[in-house]
Parts: structure tokens; C-alpha cells; sequence
């Protein structure tokens, strides 16, 4: 039995994002917080990889908040990457997802 | 009285199991964690099933108890929880109060997911949401389409003429995802 109950890392380094574990956050405030440090790196224009390997589950204002960082990555016209885990079927549909609101967004599934 | 709202998921057929559980929306909105733990409660009751389809319950359950808690009419009155299970797949209802104004809007919302191709639908949703500073996502029960082959339904119960409350029935049902 896998374990779902919030529990969850952000480890932000220069132009590394890795989130692991499962993000079940009320409310899109709540994530705005969580993931503040991750919007912070999009005010240099170095290029951001965000690994997602590790991330279990991830309720649909999650998938939002996600969205929303896309979204700013965008408006900022920066290069994106987002790695995903080719064995979790849920991410390949999420990424798939967030691929169409940004062009320029790399999808690696590894 | 009447009943009103949409129910195509034929009701599960011999040798299911059927169990139900409580909570109440002030359980959860004091802390936010009893809405996983009820969630892993009720996975934690299903027999051994593919870690595809664990995240696929945990994902439909996690939305349709976030939304009910969300738009229960009151803190104290009970979300219903009733999960069927057989070996090819499960119906899962959620049950809670709300005003008859809320509960057809939500039959509204629910018709709209149908009546629309889900892919597009989910994506300008996506959009919507992402830039604008709404509070909310609106994604939960679009996505649960989008992401899963199930059916999603809803029916609104008797409607007392005394008061604006009825209770709504949001229903999820399909079959176990398939370890590719």
C-alpha cells in the first residue's frame, strides 16, 4: 500500500527544482507558498529543469499551481524543462497537458 | 418533491463489496490531512490492486471528498463515502448537503464536462485557471474525465419543499487501469 498522506519535498538549487512525494494542498494560496522558491529562479534568465520522478501524487489544484508556473516561465520566455516518470501513467497525461500551454516547454519522460 | 440529475452507471453487478464511510466537512477543514487519511482509509480497504490504479482511486476520491467537503451547505451535516468494488473495476459515490442552488450547479457543470470533447474542455480550463487569480481550479471533476476511462454522474436527492438543502450524489465508476 502506497502512502498518500501529505508528505512532501522541494529542493531548489540554482536552475534544479526536484519535488518528491505527494501534494494534496487545499488551496492554490497554499501552493503558491510552497512553490514561491520555484518562481523566484524565473527572475534570472538561466534556463530551469523541474524533476518530477519522485512526485506521487498530485491533486488537480497542484496540476494548477504547475500550470501556473508554466505560465510564468512563459510570460518570462524562459526554457523549461520538466522530467517526468515514464512508469507513472498520470504524469505522462498531466505533462501532455501542460505541454500545450507553452510551446517552447520541454517534456523529458525518463 | 422530485429528483432530478443524470445516473447511467448501472448499479455493480453480484459478488461486489460494498462499504461505506462518514465524514464531516468541519473533520476536514480543521485539518486538512483527515481528507488523505479518510482517502487512504478507503484505498487501504480495496484488495490488492495495481499501483495505477491505487493513484487513479486516490485521485477520484481526493477530488470528489475536496469538492464535497468544499460545497457542503454545513460544516456539520455528513459527507457519505460509499465505495464498490468487484475484480474489473468500481462505482464510487460521494453523498453531502448543499443548497439546491449549489447542487444544480454542480449538474450543470457536470453536464458541461459531457456535453463538450474533453480534451479541449480540460485544456481551456487549465488555461483559465493558470491565469487568472481565481482561488479556485476547477479542475477536479473535468480532470477525473480527462485523466481516467470512467463515467462521472450526478443526481440530485429528494428535494424537500421546507428547505433550500438536498443532497447530492456525485458518481465515479469504471474499471481497474490495466498494468501496461
Amino acid at each position: 500500500m502506497m502512502p498518500l498522506s501529505n508528505d512532501y519535498v522541494v529542493k531548489v538549487t540554482q536552475s534544479d527544482v526536484t519535488l518528491s512525494g505527494v501534494f494534496r494542498f487545499a488551496s492554490l494560496a497554499h501552493y503558491d507558498e510552497v512553490f514561491h522558491p520555484i518562481k523566484a529562479l524565473f527572475d534570472h534568465p538561466s534556463p530551469v529543469t523541474i524533476h518530477l520522478h519522485q512526485v506521487v501524487f498530485l491533486n488537480s489544484t497542484g496540476i494548477t499551481a504547475l500550470a501556473r508556473l508554466v505560465i510564468a516561465a512563459r510570460s518570462a520566455q524562459l526554457t523549461l524543462t520538466i522530467k517526468g516518470n515514464k512508469d507513472a501513467q498520470w504524469q505522462h497525461k498531466m505533462l501532455g497537458s501542460l505541454c500545450r500551454l507553452y510551446g517552447d516547454l520541454h517534456i523529458v519522460m525518463e | 418533491m422530485q429528483q432530478e440529475g443524470v445516473w447511467l452507471i448501472p448499479i455493480v453487478e453480484s459478488a461486489a463489496t460494498r462499504q461505506s464511510w462518514i465524514v464531516y466537512p468541519h473533520q476536514v477543514k480543521e485539518e486538512w490531512v483527515v481528507c488523505a487519511q479518510t482517502v487512504d482509509g478507503v484505498i487501504g480497504s480495496l484488495p490488492l490492486v495495481a499501483k495505477d490504479s491505487q493513484v487513479m482511486m486516490a485521485y477520484i476520491l481526493n477530488e470528489l471528498i475536496e469538492n464535497a467537503v468544499k460545497y457542503s451547505a454545513s460544516d456539520a451535516l455528513p459527507v457519505r463515502i460509499q465505495l464498490t468494488h468487484r475484480a474489473q473495476g468500481f462505482r464510487t459515490n460521494i453523498t453531502n448537503w448543499c443548497t439546491k442552488y449549489q447542487g444544480k450547479r454542480t449538474l450543470n457543470w457536470i453536464r458541461g464536462i459531457h456535453a463538450t470533447p474533453i480534451g479541449e474542455h480540460y485544456i481551456k480550463q487549465l488555461w483559465r485557471s493558470a491565469v487568472s487569480p481565481t482561488p479556485q481550479s476547477k479542475l477536479g471533476l473535468l480532470g477525473i474525465c480527462h485523466d481516467y476511462p470512467v463515467q462521472l454522474n450526478a443526481r440530485l436527492g429528494r428535494i424537500p419543499v421546507h428547505t433550500d438543502l438536498c443532497q447530492i450524489t456525485v458518481s465515479v465508476g469504471g474499471n481497474w487501469v490495466v498494468a501496461t
